[in-house]
């Protein structure tokens, strides 16, 4: 086993810049996903690893070998691909010995090896079939059995999930965590995903136009994004712009066309900056206002007088998801909040609700000036 | 990755040399047309016209020529008739016989033309017709030239959304409008994908010609063939230059009308 | 609902015609006669033939005979002709096999915009009459001809390429090439390049790669050009009588002779009907083959 470390790492295709600059380090044993929306040079990233693609600046090291200019088969590194790669003209079990016998191990010794990880992988039995005859899942474990069997150093998974329908893929996240747990392999996985990056990974990087926004554990991704880029990729948030009025230490009071937010926010921000606060949908608490609607709520709609945190609003959309309700609720001053709640007690379009969250569950980010752009990101990323 | 570049390099180099071998004897019938000199030397001898104008004098060569542009443009027609309506039936409307029709229509593509022209040529003199006239080459080259309409039509009709028929009828329109309307449209660029194929293979059809020519209605490639054997003087450089010349034009306005892709693969 | 499955059905009984015949039958009527009556009737006419004795002043005389194939097949000059085109066959398709892959490999990886223009370099020389292709080897192939003053430059020749077997083969490569490089193509296409990325991350090198895994999934592409470049070769008329001069006799050239110039119709048609036999035979083999190949895709 190894670690990969990738030093300031740059691929250029004719003039568009994939990868750019990229410093990365995996420790031993440890799972990172690389996690992106299409064309963010996170695939473009893997294939380097592997030796597909040549680095135009940067290095590449597996364990204790500089691999930069290395060819792909002398790398030792398992790989499964998007669309598995398996050879459709041999068996199951020979697209599992494949790569022991360009090792030059011994037939008896790859015969053992193959029925012990396809007994693993849960294909035991299904050795003679051909590829086609399998189903996407069965075909999944065999690409995974085949990049394993080898001992690699690393493991490197493309969007390994992403041919499989929803349920399967679900059931596939836990089944590969604990697989590479088990072999204790240094793993890559790429993926648009943000649930499946979630689950899986140990740290994970988010990848944006070939450099990395943030690196962190899955929770410091989602609840504490870096960049309002990231807080818009992972996870679905509100984000409401709005500037310091208060800023003492982690505790940030924010003025937005809304009203009053308080929150956490990095110590860096300073009174008078521009900021977004992201608040993400499952954590608003939604209540009916019973009786005053009529009458105090054209004074609260401008946001003065309003409690901190607290915000009331019209219902305009609502969606039912089975386990929970999907609202839209407008909240005055342009801003539509989106909240996500238990579908009892349910509430309907334009009836006038109120809106509470706690301050620990509100994050604020600086203001970049790139937010803009993150819809048609987001765009990509269901692809 | 020093090995990975190499490799590349010789594959390139390789493949430019192979399109160099595949493209070179047409390039140098075309340059010998134009050379004033009797052979094609290195360097060449001059720009000239002179082998053009001695075909334009030569009255068995623009015979042929002409004949060969009437023999292809009556075979075109009949082919893209009879191969489009039978493509109609087959794709449509057989059911027990589909797979036995359109064999036999196919026939006539793997089996090599020159046991066809045989088979033909003592057919014709058994029932009396003989190679007199020319009939028995219009019968011989719609025979070669059917299933080239017969498979491009096909292949669109076998990928045709017929719902697009049904929304017609649905909003009101009758089979025929439909026909016109919805169908042909949509057919036309493998009609005449085919009809090109059926053309270019008339114009430059060989073993058929060979045996089914009767006297006084020779085709240029038999001209042609019948002159090298005895010279090869550049006039039929200036010859093949022109039929080469008259290929590109109708394949250029085939690309205007439907697009060269269609040309190729018989799509759309 | 009701209404329009009711006029449909009043439309169904309009175009039916009587006695159960759909009407639609007409379109294919042209094609199927022309094909039974021009291509089937012949063909069983030149069968017919090949079992009629010879006779010295008319085309054939009709008793019954086996003696045709006999000839066709023991004589030795014929038999000697039948092994000389078939060798032709194995040795252009062999050549062109060779010198094709690297070509169809390259139009199967190469982009889709670069790909249009090379097809096109690929597929132009079939829009060239066969006759013209020929002419252009003679013009490079002659004794005095382009390649022989340019090895000349060199001090070497002159070469004799012309008029003897080496132009023919030169001249039947070239003209069958596109047939090979489009099905290889083709199944080149269909490989997914991960999975020769597959197997080199699995430890095989570029050489391994292609004889494990390429070169066993562009078989069925192989099969397909081979068969195609094979029996176009040994059917070839134009060129063994252009650039082999007379000197090089084939089949086809063997039968246009018997029939059209020795008016031996009963011979020629026992020779064509081997000839058909073996073409016959060498397709039959291929769909054998391809099946046995497919096995383990599609």
């Amino acid at each position: 086993m190894g670690s990969i470390d990738l030093k300031s790492l740059t691929k250029r295709f004719d003039d568009v810049v994939a990868v750019n600059n990229l410093n990365l380090e995996l420790n031993d044993g440890e799972l990172i996903a690389l996690l992106g929306p299409s064309g963010c040079g996170k695939t473009t990233t893997l294939r380097m690893i592997a030796g597909f693609e040549m680095a135009d600046e940067g290095t590449i090291s597996i364990g204790e070998r500089n691999v930069t200019t290395l060819a792909p088969e002398k790398r030792n590194a398992g790989m499964v691909f998007q669309n598995y790669a398996l050879f459709p003209h041999l068996t199951v079990y020979e697209n599992v010995a494949f790569g022991l016998e360009m090792r030059r191990v011994p037939k008896s010794e790859i015969h053992d090896r193959v029925m012990a990880i396809l007994e693993k992988v849960q294909l035991g039995g299904l050795d003679a079939r051909y590829p086609r005859q399998l189903s996407g899942g069965q075909q999944q474990r065999t690409a995974l059995a085949r990049a394993l069997v080898i001992n690699p150093e690393v493991l490197l998974l493309d969007e390994p999930l992403a041919n499989l329908d929803a349920k399967l893929r679900e059931e596939m996240r836990f089944y590969i965590r604990s697989l590479q747990q088990e072999f204790e392999i240094t793993t890559v996985y790429v993926t648009h995903d943000q649930a499946e990056a979630l689950v899986l990974a140990d740290r994970i990087a988010v990848m944006m136009n070939g450099v990395i926004e943030q690196l962190g554990s899955p929770e410091e991704i989602y609840r504490r994004p870096q960049t309002p880029i990231v807080a818009d990729f992972v996870g679905l948030t509100n984000l409401v712009p709005g500037v310091i009025t208060e800023q003492d230490g982690e505790r940030s009071l924010v003025e937005t066309r809304a009203g009053v937010i308080r929150g956490m926010g990095p110590d860096s921000l300073l009174n008078g900056d521009t900021v977004l606060v992201s608040v993400r949908p499952e954590t608003l608490r939604i209540e009916g206002v019973k009786g005053t609607a009529g009458l105090m709520g054209s004074e609260q709609h401008d946001g003065t007088g309003s409690a901190v945190n607290q915000l009331e609003g019209d219902v305009t959309e609502r969606a039912f998801l089975g386990n929970l309700i999907d609202y839209r609720i407008d909240v005055g001053g342009g801003e539509l909040f989106r909240v996500q709640a238990a579908p009892t007690p349910s509430y309907d379009v334009s009836e006038r609700v109120n809106l509470t969250f706690p301050e620990s569950e509100v994050w604020v980010v600086k203001d970049v000036g790139e937010s803009i752009s993150v819809d048609s990101l987001r765009g990509e990323s269901g692809a | 990755m020093e090995g990975e570049a190499r490799r590349r390099w010789i594959l390139k180099i390789s493949v430019t040399l192979i399109y160099l071998f595949l493209l070179a004897p047409i390039f140098i019938v075309v340059a010998a047309a134009f050379n004033s000199g009797e052979f094609l030397r290195f360097p060449p001898e001059g720009f000239s016209f002179r082998w053009f104008q001695r075909f334009l004098d030569s009255q068995p060569f623009v015979d042929a020529f002409l004949f060969s542009l009437r023999l292809a443009i009556v075979v075109t027609i009949l082919a893209t008739l009879i191969g489009t309506a039978a493509a109609f039936y087959v794709v449509r409307h057989s059911r027990r016989f589909r797979d036995l029709l359109r064999l036999m229509i196919i026939l006539p593509l793997p089996v090599p033309a020159i046991l066809t022209g045989i088979a033909l040529l003592i057919f014709f003199y058994a029932i009396g017709i003989g190679t007199q006239g020319s009939i028995a080459l219009v019968i011989g080259h719609t025979l070669i030239c059917l299933p080239y309409v017969f498979l491009t039509v096909s292949s669109v009709l076998v990928g045709f959304n017929q719902s697009l028929e049904e929304a017609a009828r649905n909003l009101g329109a009758g089979p025929w409008t439909t026909f016109w309307r919805i169908t042909l449209p949509i057919i036309k660029g493998a009609m005449i994908s085919g009809a090109v194929f059926a053309f270019i293979i008339s114009f430059d059809q060989f073993p058929i010609s060979l045996l089914l020519a009767g006297v006084g209605s020779t085709p240029l490639p038999l001209q042609l063939f019948d002159y090298l054997r005895f010279s090869f003087d550049p006039t039929a450089a200036a010859v093949s230059t022109i039929s080469i010349v008259m290929t590109v034009i109708v394949v250029l306005i085939t690309e205007r009308l439907v697009g060269l892709e269609s040309l190729y693969w018989g799509k759309r | 609902m009701s209404t329009a499955s009711g006029a449909n059905r009043v439309l169904e009984r309009i175009t039916r015609i009587p006695f159960g015949l759909n009407r639609m039958i007409l379109l294919i009527v042209p094609a199927f006669f022309l094909v039974l009556i021009f291509f089937i009737g012949p063909y069983l006419y030149l069968l017919y033939m090949s079992f009629m004795s010879q006779a010295p002043a008319a085309p054939y005389e009709s008793t019954p005979t086996l003696e045709n194939y006999s000839i066709a097949i023991r004589d030795s000059f014929n038999w000697r002709v039948i092994r000389t085109t078939l060798q032709f066959g194995v040795l252009t398709t062999l050549i062109t096999l060779v010198l094709a892959y690297p070509l169809a490999y390259h139009l199967a990886r190469a982009s889709s915009r670069v790909k249009g223009i090379l097809l096109i370099l690929v597929l132009s020389p079939l829009l060239v009459g066969i006759v013209i292709r020929s002419y252009g080897w003679m013009i490079l192939l002659a004794d005095t001809g382009l390649v022989n003053q340019a090895l000349g430059v060199f001090g070497l020749g002159p070469y004799s390429l012309m008029y003897n077997q080496t132009g023919v083969m030169i001249a039947l490569v070239h003209i069958y090439m596109p047939f090979m490089v489009l099905p290889l193509a083709g199944s080149l296409q269909n490989i997914d390049p991960d999975i020769e990325g597959a197997s080199r991350s699995l430890g095989a090198s570029p050489w391994t790669t292609f004889w494990r895994v390429t070169w066993p999934l562009s078989l069925p592409g192989v099969a397909a050009g081979s068969i195609l470049v094979f029996v176009l070769t040994i059917s070839a008329y134009v060129i063994p009588a252009l650039l082999g001069g007379y000197n090089v006799m084939t089949l086809p050239l063997l039968v246009v002779q018997t029939v059209s110039q020795l008016f031996n119709w009963p011979l020629g048609s026992a020779l064509a009907m081997v000839f058909f036999a073996i073409t016959i035979a060498i397709i039959w083999l291929y769909m054998k083959f391809l099946n046995w190949m497919m096995r383990g895709l599609t």
